[in-house]
């Protein structure tokens, strides 16, 4: 026992020392350590996807809408310029925020009413959510849409909720794969 | 008097009134940027499907020859050697190549059907893309639009786009479930051209569509010896596959594990002739009904 204590101390100093040099790393390259779901798009394509993405979000045209605080936890440093572009499909798609990520991570966004069964009445609904972080400068998107089912529950629960964006896909339990993780808070 | 079909009184050089119409085969390809980890062995998955369809190759259930193939593809997230293969398809076999950066891309060229002033009806559509119950996604986890492709948007096209016995295929996950929203994709695809559609209802499995499993080893070995002199460099792995540079594919968060522990990170695997066979059907969600399922117009 006698050996082994020093042993553990040395690989405990060693763990500390690596994270502690990663996180060196990771500051002084500006957050650019990427996570896989960060793409870098070839020049010739990004104007034409940068188009593809609506300036603002769709209008809701008299849809009933709930307003929902979200708490995003981002896997990669945040820089000053970085806008963030959050869409929920359901019936269709809707682009629910486009502007300058929030330094703290927390908005509010108007979710449309679906207005299929029951919907309409309690405000409970399905969407599949898409998160997307759009790095102008270096033509870099990181996207977190895969299978990003969020159940929305009957008003008035679920006003607030924290969502992690992960480093890399989970499985989900329907054998597919997402990027988030949704918890009421 | 004004007859139907054939005159006595026609010139010659008049359109014949009941001529059947020319018709177009549809191929869809979309992008794929949801197996990071895989990505050698799937990248070009989608692609390869659409490359050997429109040679003829691996042609789906009851599908047919036409006057005219389009080829439609999302250019986002394949680079150009995976590209290259679209050209000769163009080159060599006059194959029509669209390229689409936006949803309004695709149902715009399912819009139009004229060509040289001649209406050309869909004989049959196949979709080699990603799919969530209710809608195609043909840039599913993809930077910029997503390209969800819903039954309504279908249902605001012109009914008649399609030849009679018109058919469609979907390769894509889940299109033939019910959703609360959406009902079913296929279905409303179905009922509102008049036409047969196939799709699954679990998700669909494209691991086999880039080569047989059992040959993943030797291809793996074969790619790493190569890359020991040509790294950078396109790869032929004898006797029927290539290794395309692809930067980043396959990468994991630092480098180290994955795709890069195997040898294959940075590079894309890619069929000489396309496709060895069409999709299967997945495994997933298991309560959900087996089979290709069939459905007809209501």
């Amino acid at each position: 026992m006698t050996r082994v204590v020093p042993n553990m101390r040395l690989t405990m100093a060693g763990l500390c020392g690596a994270l502690a040099l990663a996180a060196i790393v990771f500051y002084l390259t500006g957050g650019r350590q990427m996570t896989p779901n960060c793409h870098q798009i070839e020049p010739d394509l990004w104007p034409d996807l940068r188009s593809g993405m609506a300036p603002e979000p769709t209008p809701l045209l008299g849809r009933r809408s709930r307003l929902v605080t979200l708490h995003l936890g981002f896997p990669v440093r945040l820089m000053a310029d970085d806008l963030l572009y959050i869409t929920a499909s359901s019936d269709r798609d809707d682009v629910l925020f486009v502007g300058p990520a929030p330094p703290d991570g927390v908005i509010n966004l108007a979710f449309p009413v679906l207005t299929a069964t029951g919907a309409a009445e309690t405000g409970a609904a399905e969407y599949t959510m898409g998160f997307q972080l759009i790095r102008a400068e270096d033509r870099i998107i990181c996207v977190w849409a895969g299978e990003e089912r969020f159940n929305l529950p009957a008003e008035p629960d679920g006003t607030a909720w924290r969502v992690d964006l992960l480093g890399a896909a989970v499985p989900t339990d329907d054998g597919g794969q997402r990027w988030t993780r949704f918890s009421p808070l | 008097m004004a007859q139907d079909g054939f005159s006595a009184r026609a010139n010659a050089d008049d359109d014949c009134a009941n001529c059947p119409e020319k018709t177009e085969n549809i191929i869809i390809v979309g992008s794929e940027f949801e197996y990071t980890e895989a990505g050698f062995w799937l990248k070009c998955m989608f692609l390869a499907c659409g490359f050997a369809v429109a040679q003829g190759r691996t042609p789906p259930p009851g599908w047919s020859a036409a006057d005219r193939t389009t080829l439609l593809y999302v250019p986002l997230g394949y680079v150009r050697h995976e590209l290259l293969a679209l050209d000769w398809l163009r080159d060599n076999l006059g194959i029509n190549i669209v390229r689409c950066t936006s949803k309004a891309n695709v149902l715009s060229h399912l819009r139009n059907r004229k060509v040289g002033g001649k209406t050309h009806k869909i004989k049959n559509l196949v979709a080699f893309c990603h799919g969530l119950p209710g809608y195609f996604s043909l840039n599913y986890s993809g930077p910029g639009d997503a390209m969800n492709i819903y039954g309504s948007d279908f249902e605001r096209l012109p009914s008649d786009l399609f030849a009679p016995n018109g058919k469609v295929f979907s390769y894509a996950c889940r299109t033939a479930v019910s959703t609360i929203f959406n009902g079913v994709l296929g279905q409303r695809i179905a009922d509102h051209f008049g036409v047969t559609v196939r799709a699954y209802h679990r998700r669909t499995n494209y691991g086999a569509v880039m080569r047989q499993r059992s040959s993943s080893a030797a291809l793996a070995t074969a790619l790493v010896a190569a890359r020991a002199t040509r790294e950078g460099q396109k790869i032929a792995l004898p006797p029927e596959h290539e290794a395309f540079p692809h930067p980043g594919m396959g990468n994991g968060v630092l480098g180290i594990w994955g795709a890069s522990a195997e040898g294959t990170a940075d590079y894309a695997l890619w069929r000489t002739a396309g496709a060895v066979s069409l999709p299967a059907e997945g495994t997933t969600p298991a309560g959900e009904p087996t089979g290709y399922a069939t459905l007809t117009p209501a």
